[in-house]
């Protein structure tokens, strides 16, 4: 039944399963209170399932802890923040999003809620920003995830940006 | 009409279609007792119905959540969503389907408010992402994303005008400032010139005087040369006259000595006067005679002494004539003099003034060329990397033409020595310095960027005060070789310029 209206979802808009956007929406805290079915299908969850539980279940482990640390610091910014995501099905398949969290608020402008888009990344991109991911994750299992470590897991992407010039939301929008 | 409304909700009618089983049931039982086919039915019937309640529950809760979303779109609010869809029901599908549309429109929204935040802040490379977009959001996206572009362009255009215009305005100022300068140079040269010009037009005067006074000269001594002619022939005359002197002299002695001896014939003949008388009488008619030579003899001499005195007279004159030449010829030499010692002035002023004009001339050059070198620097950023204006400004510093001047061109040979020489190099190193270092923060992407674009301007502001205390030095310079090697000891000259 599930696959059955999956299938016609598909048909009805044309888009392949992985092309389609995985949208979810999270308290102030980080906890989803939203996603969409498309979120789910991908994950292989029920809703019940995802929703009260942290934004970080999709990450796969091996995500580099520096990336999340600077999305979180960018948010509390206030900034809205690009970031690529590796992420982990139940089924266990790797997959790549590319991600933008908004921070929603209410009229009063008391933040609300983010607003999480991950789109399907493209290639290309993929082949600079997974080995960037790969070095920075290294770095963190050697040294555990020390202050330092994440310091210089960053510094990996800081470097790469650097040598493309602009910053780094430039640098990956150009990808 | 309102009074039937509970028609169309699920739960009443359920629960009053369940009413009216119920009271079937209880009828047929009173009536017929227990029938175990009916009782089995029955119970099958209220178990499906219990359950068909409950599940209409979940339907209720689902429809009153479409019914908010619903509300809140219609409020324009798009961030309401549908949760606990429970998967089972035939409304599930709708609920997704509203939750997906939510989506999209929150995300066009969001992607939207973010870009243009983004623009507003002068940052372009914000495009909406249009990536997994659907519909119409599509092409909205796109032509956002297309004005994006224009708008960067547009803004990188004004920049480029705005700074052009700047730039320009620097430019042109202090183009015109050096050519006001250059200017002045000039005419200053062509001052000189011009007094060089008077001096010579006096020179020609002089030289003309001197012509006529060489002139006069030349003919007062060829007068002076028919003088002493004349007094030539008057001496030739003068020894003529003196000659017949003498042989008249000779003649008066001969004559004095007949007499003397003729005395003595006469004493002697006197001694015997007594008896011959007649004697006396032939002694007599000799002397008669010498008497009448002698008077002949001296009316000669008065003769020749007349002419003697005659020819010295004429001989005084010309000699006194002589002497006049003389005096004069010696007031017009006097006078060449004087014209040869304006001459020898008018030979320093004019020496003076074509220094000068030539001192000006090499320092107006090289202003000229400063002036060129900055101009390039100007079209070095106009142009581009690729530009020769380019590779001129940033060439081997060595190279650069001033420094070539400075260190063993005509800047070296003749202004070197001077104390102000060695502080020309500092601005001029400042200038290049600025030159190169405005063409490197203007190498990427600058005219999108109103901060490099600041740098630049104060980099070409600071260039051209260089440029300006360069000028200035080389004005001190210029006036200091004048004042001290032109108008200075003429003869040190020498020694200090060559």
């Amino acid at each position: 039944m599930n696959t059955a209206i999956d299938i016609v979802d598909d048909a009805a808009t044309g888009g392949s399963a992985d092309q389609r956007l995985l949208v979810c929406k999270t308290d102030p805290q980080g906890v989803l209170v939203y996603v969409n079915k498309a979120y789910l299908d991908r994950q292989a969850l029920s809703e019940d399932a995802v929703l009260g539980r942290p934004l970080a279940l999709q990450f796969h482990p091996t995500m580099p802890r520096a990336m999340v640390d600077f999305m979180w610091q960018e948010l509390l910014s206030k900034r809205e923040v690009f970031v690529y995501f590796k992420c982990r099905s139940r089924r266990r398949e790797c997959y790549w999003v590319f991600a933008n969290i908004t921070p929603g608020r209410d009229p009063q402008g008391v933040l609300k809620e983010y607003f999480i888009v991950q789109r399907h990344p493209n290639e290309q991109a993929l082949q600079i920003i997974g080995p960037i991911y790969e070095e920075m994750w290294e770095i963190e299992q050697q040294a555990g995830a020390t202050a330092d470590a994440l310091q210089r897991s960053l510094g990996v992407l800081q470097q790469a940006i650097s040598q493309l010039g602009g910053n780094y939301e430039e640098f990956l929008l150009a990808l | 009409m309102k009074s039937f409304s509970w028609l169309y909700s699920n739960r009443v009618s359920s629960l009053v279609a369940f009413a009216i089983m119920l009271a079937m049931v209880g009828t047929v039982f009173l009536r017929y007792g227990l029938d175990p086919l009916f009782t089995a039915l029955t119970a099958a019937g209220v178990l499906l119905m219990v359950l068909r309640i409950l599940t209409i529950g979940h339907d209720e809760k689902l429809l009153a959540n479409i019914e908010k979303l619903a509300e809140e779109f219609s409020q324009g609010r798009f961030d309401y969503r549908i949760t606990r869809v429970p998967t089972l029901s035939r409304m599930a599908r709708i609920a997704n389907l509203l939750n997906d549309g939510c989506d999209l429109t929150e995300i066009y929204f969001k992607e939207t408010e973010t870009s243009f935040h983004k623009v507003r802040d002068q940052l372009y490379y914000r495009h909406t992402q249009s990536v997994g977009q659907r519909g119409l959001f599509v092409g909205g996206m796109e032509r956002i994303n297309e004005s994006l572009d224009i708008i960067a362009e547009h803004h990188k255009q004004k920049g480029r005008e705005n700074l052009r215009a700047e730039l320009g305005y620097l430019k042109t100022s202090n183009l015109l400032h050096n050519l006001n300068r250059t200017q002045d140079d000039l005419t200053e040269v062509n001052e000189q010139l011009h007094l060089v010009e008077e001096i010579s037009e006096r020179a020609v005067q002089v030289a003309g005087e001197g012509q006529t006074a060489v002139s006069r000269v030349v003919s007062e001594l060829g007068g002076m040369a028919d003088k002493i002619g004349v007094i030539k022939r008057s001496a030739a005359e003068l020894r003529q006259r003196t000659l017949q002197v003498s042989e008249i002299l000779g003649l008066i002695k001969e004559i004095s000595e007949n007499i003397n001896l003729l005395a003595l014939n006469a004493t002697i003949e006197a001694a015997r006067a007594g008896e011959h008388g007649r004697g006396f009488s032939v002694v007599a008619d000799e002397v008669k005679r010498l008497a009448n030579s002698t008077r002949d003899a001296t009316v000669n001499i008065n003769g020749i002494l007349a002419d003697f005195v005659q020819s010295s007279v004429a001989m005084e004159q010309d000699a006194k004539s002589m002497n006049e030449l003389a005096e004069a010829t010696k007031g017009t030499i006097h006078h060449f003099k004087a014209n040869f010692g304006e001459f020898s002035r008018i030979a320093e002023q004019v020496y003076q003034r074509v220094s000068y004009a030539q001192i000006v001339g090499y320092a107006s050059l090289t202003k000229v060329d400063l002036m060129i070198f900055i101009q390039n620097g100007y079209r070095a950023l106009n142009d581009g990397p690729d530009s020769e204006a380019w590779r001129l400004v940033t060439g081997d510093y060595a190279q650069n033409k001033f420094v070539l001047w400075y260190r063993s061109g005509i800047g070296f040979k003749h202004f070197s020595h001077l104390p102000t020489y060695s502080r020309l190099l500092a601005p001029h190193q400042a200038i290049y310095r600025h030159i190169n270092d405005a063409l490197a923060i203007a190498s990427p992407g600058w005219d999108y960027d109103r901060e490099l674009q600041k740098l630049v301007l104060s980099e070409f502001g600071d260039l051209e005060k260089q440029a300006g205390l360069l000028v200035d030095l080389i004005d001190e310079i210029e006036k200091d070789k004048f004042k001290f090697e032109v108008l200075g000891d003429v003869s040190s000259m020498d020694v200090t310029l060559f």
